[in-house]
């Protein structure tokens, strides 16, 4: 049976139900700015200042999860000036 | 203490940066993006040599078109100057460029100037001590001017 590793559009999509669901209200009321690290399997988060912490956090205690990674209050982790919607057409 | 860069071929300010994985260190040369908040931005294929991890994670980043887009990010460590700090790297399937953004300059207390025909990284320190000499010498309440030459 080959594993198959889920595309960063799934990992954000499970990620994105999930802070919706069990984090955002708690999180956008007391961590705006800060980064989470949400597990997409066991659905655990791990909050910290920047988002290699919440990762170094988040791997320490789960090493082989998969992480969304969401800046809390925000509709994106990271910005960038660049422009390009070339990752939508190919659905990444 | 100065890092100097170089401006690649399209004029953009470069720096050296050497990223530490699994696979052993790679040299790159990154563009300095300050509209790129993340620490740095590689292409895809860099996790082959890198030897990333294989278990990711993956965050939305919002375009400059305001378009919200999905990437991966691994984990890496950095290693600048004499310092090496954990990483978090976003892998880009759109683009052949390597990016340091401002979370790079926050992690490695780093300013950054860009004249036309230099570009340096000067650390926390030092540019502090620059910027306070020129705060002592600037007229009060006018931004944006050269200390000692305004209207009056």
């Amino acid at each position: 049976m080959t594993y198959m590793a889920p595309t960063a559009r799934e990992i954000v999509d499970r990620g994105t139900s999930i802070y919706e669901k069990k984090y955002r209200a708690e999180y956008e009321g007391k961590w705006r700015g800060r980064f989470a690290a949400i597990d997409i399997d066991s659905e655990k988060a791990y909050v910290a200042d920047y988002p290699e912490e919440a990762l170094t956090i988040a791997k320490a205690t789960e090493p082989h999860g998969i992480y969304y990674i969401v800046r809390i209050g925000s509709s994106a982790a990271f910005r960038s000036s660049r422009l390009t919607t070339h990752a939508i057409r190919r659905g990444i | 203490m100065l890092f100097v860069g170089a401006f690649d071929q399209d004029g953009n300010a470069t720096v050296r940066v050497r990223i530490n994985g699994a696979g052993g260190s790679v040299d790159y040369t990154a563009i300095v993006d300050t509209g790129f908040t993340g620490f740095i931005a590689l292409p895809m294929a860099e996790i082959v040599p890198l030897k990333l991890t294989t278990n990711p994670a993956a965050a939305n980043i919002m375009l400059g078109n305001g378009e919200i887009i999905a990437n991966l990010v691994a984990e890496a460590t950095a290693t600048f100057g004499d310092q090496t700090k954990d990483v978090s790297i976003v892998l880009d399937e759109t683009s052949n460029d390597n990016l340091v953004g401002t979370a790079f300059l926050r992690a490695f207390n780093l300013a950054f100037v860009f004249i036309d025909t230099v570009t340096v990284l000067v650390d926390k320190e030092t540019a502090l001590e620059i910027v306070a000499k020129w705060m002592e010498a600037a007229p009060p309440g006018l931004p944006n001017i050269t200390p000692g030459v305004h209207d009056e």
